[in-house]
């Protein structure tokens, strides 16, 4: 009778416990409707930087993008596109690692799982020890991506997906060859590169598989092949039956590959682009040198940038699949393209163009040029990157007062200088792009003795290097040049 | 069934009303799933707003406040028993509280398959928007230990009255 008793206790105090941990349970984690069911599933990638997309899927979502209510653990963000089951939005400036939640008519829906909120900026390039050591910078982070025994080199810009840096470059296990990769946060994958001296110089991750592009140096014959790689796969590309070609740029759109840059016929370079493997020659003057140095794909049009010579000068351009649009310079003197965006089906390009005295930095909407302002009346400047945000132009270069490189961007037309090391050595910035409404530029700055590689927030110089050993953001142009 | 102290039973569930109708008229419901689930969707904003101290900490010092008094009042009038009780509606708020320190670590425990059962889908939630507050541990603490003092001095005064009754002719 007392067990029974005390087994009766004791399954009451069971029932008692296992009703005040529900009632705990109940008393917290936000609020539901049995009408209205708002659920988070999934969400992929499960981590990111700022400003890149994240698909949320679920139910109860409202079909009207201001009705629902994203925030990244708190920080709201921007719906871009939306169904009954799926947000597509983006991680919004000031965002930190936590829960993403969706609200809709005053529902929230919380995901159980984290997601993680990585630098924007990753910036690919090297620094010099004994050897050139491959390296990436999140934030002000360097990454090694090789050990300083064996040369190697990244390039910027690397693509940061699903809070995985993806660099591309090259590294040597003899010090005397080069075999072409990538690194996959700090794992290096190598690319079948035949033997040769294998670069990478782009690289593009898309349904999940790692795109790469670049080309094969043979040393015996100082001819360069194109190539791109899908995955470790080797895909080459036709260049000039034995001589020089490279593919500089890279853009993966509809699982097609594009590749953009150039293959010598046996006396000049001339411009084109890949689609897949298929060579699509951009027209020069027909008799003369020209180049592709950046590609867009957008709306399913292949847009190109680069320029021609005419046999006196060089003029810039950009092609519309094979459709040659010139871009004025002064008419009398050369002019360059080097960087390409398209936004809402306006071509936006940059470059810089001489008038016979000085360069002059520049950027053409369309056709339309408009001048930029370097320093002085008598020194050159130069454009190196564009980016296009809310139809304004963002450029990046540098201008010389005739002692040093002061690097800068430009807001529209708007100079502002960014901070180099000091009053006698040049500094530049080379890439630019825009995140949550700051702008950032990488580059490098030289002490006279040392090149250090930096980014600038805004006008904030964050160093990337260790001021010791040289460093450098580099381009896949430069590995051309 | 018979009650062992039925002033502490019913003292028990007046305290739990009182903890519940705290959440109505001090919580906006879509801050709590009970609420959520319970409330029509225009009843969203809170009614009152208490000092910072009670509105935070209130709902902490009385569930194992009530919840012991109720497991007192059914179970036991021993003081180890009593004890005993006490302590294990004090450890299991602390459990909860201290997940929600440790939100995500909790949460990923939590499994899958609970959710879209009810109650049990807001295991997640509950650790990852829950708040914690050092202020909640010490009312867990008191509202254990006011329970577990409320119980001595009526099983006292009861003893008392029973010996007084028990004395007079």
């Amino acid at each position: 009778m007392i067990g029974r008793n005390r087994l009766k206790k004791s399954i009451l105090m069971l029932a008692l416990l296992f009703l005040s941990a529900a009632s705990i349970v109940a008393s917290g984690g936000g609020g539901g409707d049995p009408s209205v069911s708002v659920t988070i599933t999934s969400f992929s990638p499960a981590g990111g930087g700022v400003g890149g997309t994240v698909t949320i899927v679920g139910t109860g979502f409202s079909t009207t993008a201001a009705n629902n209510a994203v925030a990244f653990n708190g920080t709201a963000a921007v719906v871009t596109s939306c169904t009954s089951t799926e947000i597509v939005t983006t991680v919004p400036s000031g965002a930190t690692t936590g829960p993403i939640t969706v609200t809709v008519g005053g529902h929230t829906a919380t995901s159980t799982t984290s997601f993680t909120v990585t630098s924007p900026l990753a910036f690919g390039g090297y620094w010099f020890g004994t050897t050139n050591v491959a390296c990436y910078w999140a934030g002000t982070t360097r990454v090694d991506l090789s050990d300083d025994t064996h040369n190697a080199l990244a390039f910027s810009p690397t693509f940061n997906s699903g809070g995985t840096v993806y660099t591309a470059g090259q590294y040597s296990p003899d010090n005397v060859t080069g075999t072409a990769c990538y690194w996959a946060g700090t794992t290096r994958v190598d690319l079948d590169s035949n033997g040769l001296d294998g670069t990478a110089v782009a690289v593009v991750v898309d349904g999940g598989t790692v795109y790469t592009a670049g080309g094969l140096y043979n040393a015996q014959t100082f001819a360069t092949y194109p190539c791109y790689w899908a995955g470790t796969t080797r895909v080459d590309l036709p260049g000039g039956a034995g001589n020089s070609a490279a593919a500089l740029a890279l853009a993966v759109s509809g699982g097609t590959v594009y590749t953009s840059g150039i293959w010598y016929d046996g006396a000049k370079y001339l411009p084109c682009y890949w689609a897949g493997t298929a060579r699509t020659d951009l027209a020069g003057d027909g008799a003369h040198e020209a180049f592709a140095n950046a590609i867009a794909v957008s709306g399913g049009t292949v847009y190109t940038a680069g320029y021609y010579s005419n046999g006196t000068k060089k003029i810039p351009c950009y092609w519309a699949g094979t459709t040659r649009t010139d871009l004025a310079g002064d008419g009398a003197h050369e002019a360059f393209a080097n960087a390409i965006a398209v936004s809402g089906g306006t071509v936006y390009t940059a470059g810089y163009y001489s008038n016979g005295t000085k360069k002059i930095p520049c950027y053409w909407v369309g056709t339309t040029r408009t001048d930029l302002a370097g320093g002085d009346a008598t020194h050159d400047a130069y454009v190196y990157g564009i980016a296009v945000s809310g139809g304004t132009v963002y450029t990046s270069g540098s201008w010389w007062n005739g002692t040093k490189l002061t690097p800068c961007y430009w807001v529209g037309a708007t100079r502002i200088d960014l901070a180099g090391g000091d009053a006698t050595n040049d500094a530049q910035a080379l890439t630019i792009t825009l995140v949550g409404g700051t702008v950032y530029t990488a580059g490098y700055w030289s002490n006279g003795t040392i090149e250090t590689a930096c980014y600038w927030a805004g006008t904030t110089r964050t160093d990337l290097g260790d001021g010791v050993h040289d460093s450098r953001v580099q381009t896949g142009y430069e590995w051309f040049d | 069934m018979r009650l062992a102290n039925r002033k502490l039973f019913y003292l028990g569930w007046l305290s739990l009303f009182c903890g519940i109708a705290f959440y109505v008229i001090a919580r906006p419901s879509g801050s709590t799933y009970f609420l959520g689930k319970l409330l029509h969707p225009s009843f969203a904003s809170q009614i009152i707003k208490l000092p910072s101290l009670i509105q935070g900490s209130f709902p902490d010092f009385v569930h194992p406040f009530a919840f012991s008094l109720i497991g007192m009042g059914l179970l036991s009038l021993t003081r180890a028993s009593r004890l005993c009780i006490c302590s294990s509606f004090l450890l299991m708020n602390l459990f909860f509280k201290i997940g929600q320190n440790y939100k995500y670590a909790f949460a990923a425990q939590v499994p899958k398959w609970f959710g879209g059962i009810p109650l049990m889908e807001n295991a997640g939630p509950f650790f990852l928007r829950g708040t914690f507050d050092v202020n909640d541990i010490f009312a867990m603490i008191v509202g254990a230990a006011a329970a577990f003092a409320i119980s001595e001095l009526l099983i006292i005064q009861q003893r008392e009255g029973k010996h007084d009754r028990e004395k007079s002719p």
